[in-house]
């Protein structure tokens, strides 16, 4: 009771509860914190969910249906039927299983797009980095350069690029990376310009740290937030911009069963099998409102004070 | 202010001259030119295709042609589209209309929706109402332009027969491109639109106004909403400059004969001419309306003003 020196055993039985509820909140480390603020939001964890399962079913694809059999192979006495218990979603032209194609298709939405925007983040986030550390000439030189690539709309840039390399799931996930670049390079800047100025990188240069050390390990690190829900809401658009692609017949060729392109040969049956573009065009949407939940969630999870 | 606008027109012409040369130059990576799709199927011997090389530039290095083609644009000749033979510019132009017409009224349907969701959402924050409008937004944002196009076609083309399927002869027929595009933008508009309101919302000249006696629908149209619409006019103009450059696919979608179809067209047959020359009107189309928007911004805050008559520099 008397002695008062902090960190005493008798401090710490007079005081015992406060001292073990700050300990308990140095234990909740940063990560903890927001999984705790994410995971109460809704709208977040559903994105998740369908996010997980999607993932799962690309992965297993393979074991979930036979590619050769199942997903490509043309049976012409079983074309256009309507979904039934037999199949599921119908069959569409060629007599293929829509539910399945669907399934596999999975793998291709997904593995373009998060392919897509890493391209895109590496490129766009180093770029971003260095102009903002850098300032000067290095920033002048790149945000011109930045602004030359938004200068063009990006689907219209995706189409110009994949008309030029030729349509091939390779070309389509660089051509909406090249895309995707300048939101990165902007995003990264802006944060990196917020932190440069701080005390502890003066102390990291006064300890003669490199400046790449300096970018990587002490400034980066704390620019992330604004970079993971960036790339979280860009692999949405990403999966729409691949899609839009392939159903302009410049992404994954055929007879791959990429969403997209299942939505271009289902727009000839418009009229006539509308099951067709309904299926895919659906599952579309709820990977890319997924992703787009979760984004949300993220952003307000890492930046509470954006909370609305 | 004039100043102000000279000098972000003059900042304009490097990224033209970077646009230009970026599409140029990957045009030219492209397998197959104008020669081997004009003239593939044909039997022709390999002379005459290296003659009608010749005839079209295509013998020189792109860095000659790509310096000759910007000797014309200086003169304001865009060149000449090696399909049709006609000027880029007047087959732009001859097509812009009808972009214009499509961006604008998507714009219409866009406003229309978005602010008033927007506004409903922030004024009643939390409520499940304000939930329903938020996820409704994020659906928006979630459709693929195309397919929604489609089922839009399906539903009220098909089924319903209320308006047409495609192409711009009739006045219906601009409703439903309008709302595909339209529905993209709204999701946007409608979130900016809440989140800026919830930020002017609260704030201390709103509870002395309402304190005043002055109505809440007054409080919240004149003296919230002026307030919360630098935001709001920064994401439209931004979203009516992107609808002017890149409706692309939902012009395809429902045949509808804008700009959009004639650069894909164009790429489609590897007419370099056109599509630089397009492009190149689209960045300078894009960059005039970013630039009126945020002129337009000093006329709604007066403090803006201010800062451009310290020559644009920020306090």
């Amino acid at each position: 009771m008397t002695v008062t020196t902090p960190g005493s055993a008798s401090c710490v039985e007079q005081n015992g509860q406060k001292v073990l509820a700050s300990k308990k909140y140095a234990r909740q480390s940063q990560a903890g914190a927001i999984w705790r603020r994410l995971r109460k939001n809704k709208g977040a964890m559903v994105g998740l969910g369908i996010i997980i399962i999607l993932a799962f079913v690309s992965v297993f694809a393979d074991l979930l249906v036979d590619y050769e059999t199942e997903v490509v192979a043309i049976d012409i006495s079983r074309k256009l039927l309507l979904p039934g218990p037999e199949h599921l979603l119908g069959t569409d032209d060629l007599g293929r299983d829509i539910f399945n194609r669907l399934l596999y298709g999975a793998r291709f939405s997904l593995s373009v797009g998060l392919m897509a925007v890493l391209i895109g983040m590496v490129i766009g986030t180093t770029f971003g980095a260095i102009a903002g550390y850098f300032c000067g000439l290095a920033e002048d030189i790149i945000m011109r350069l930045n602004d030359i690539l938004s200068a063009v709309p990006g689907i219209l840039m995706g189409i110009i690029i994949v008309s030029a390399l030729g349509p091939s799931t390779l070309n389509l996930m660089l051509a909406i990376g090249i895309t995707s670049i300048p939101q990165f390079v902007r995003i990264t800047r802006a944060s990196v310009l917020m932190v440069r100025n701080q005390e502890y990188v003066e102390s990291c240069r006064a300890i003669g740290l490199s400046q790449a050390r300096i970018i990587a390990f002490h400034i980066l690190p704390n620019c992330l937030s604004p970079i993971i829900v960036q790339t979280t809401l860009r692999i949405a658009s990403a999966i729409i911009a691949a899609s839009t692609l392939s159903f302009l017949s410049l992404g994954v060729p055929a007879p791959a069963p990429e969403w997209g392109g299942m939505l271009s040969i289902g727009r000839q049956y418009v009229r006539t099998f509308p099951h067709l573009t309904l299926f895919p065009g659906l599952a579309i949407m709820i990977t890319v409102l997924a992703f787009n939940m979760l984004g949300d969630g993220l952003r307000d999870s890492l930046d509470p004070k954006l909370r609305r | 202010m004039l100043r102000y606008a000279i000098k972000r027109i003059l900042l304009m012409i490097p990224v033209i001259i970077g646009v230009s040369f970026l599409i140029y130059f990957i045009m030219d990576l492209a397998p197959g030119d104008i020669v081997s799709v004009t003239h593939g199927e044909t039997s022709l011997t390999e002379e005459q295709m290296e003659e009608l090389r010749a005839s079209y530039g295509l013998n020189q290095s792109v860095f000659v042609r790509y310096f000759n083609y910007m000797e014309g644009f200086v003169r304001g000749d865009l060149g000449t589209s090696f399909i049709t033979g006609k000027p880029v510019l007047e087959s732009f132009l001859q097509k812009l209309p009808a972009t214009i017409k499509l961006a604008v009224a998507s714009m219409f349907v866009s406003l229309l929706i978005s602010i008033p969701l927007g506004i409903y959402s922030a004024v009643r924050h939390g409520s499940v109402q304000d939930n329903v409008a938020m996820v409704f937004a994020l659906l928006g944002l979630s459709v693929p332009h195309f397919w929604l196009g489609l089922m839009l076609i399906i539903v009220f083309s098909l089924h319903l027969g209320w308006f047409p399927s495609g192409g711009s002869s009739s006045l219906g027929g601009i409703v439903l491109p309008a709302v595909t595009i339209g529905t993209g933008l709204t999701a946007t508009l409608a979130r900016t639109t809440r989140s800026s309101m919830l930020d002017v919302i609260r704030q201390d000249y709103l509870r002395t106004a309402r304190a005043k006696g002055v109505s809440e629908r007054t409080v919240i149209m004149k003296h919230a909403l002026r307030n919360a619409l630098i935001p709001i006019i920064t994401i439209a103009g931004g979203q009516f400059a992107y609808t002017l450059g890149g409706s692309v696919v939902t012009e395809t979608v429902f045949a509808w004969p804008g700009v959009g179809r004639l650069i894909v067209d164009a790429v489609n047959s590897r007419d370099t001419p056109m599509v630089t020359g397009c492009i190149i009107m689209k960045t300078i189309l894009i960059g005039i309306i970013v630039l009126i928007v945020d002129l337009l911004y000093a006329t709604i805050d007066p403090r803006i003003k201010a800062q451009y008559a310290r020559g644009g520099k920020r306090k």
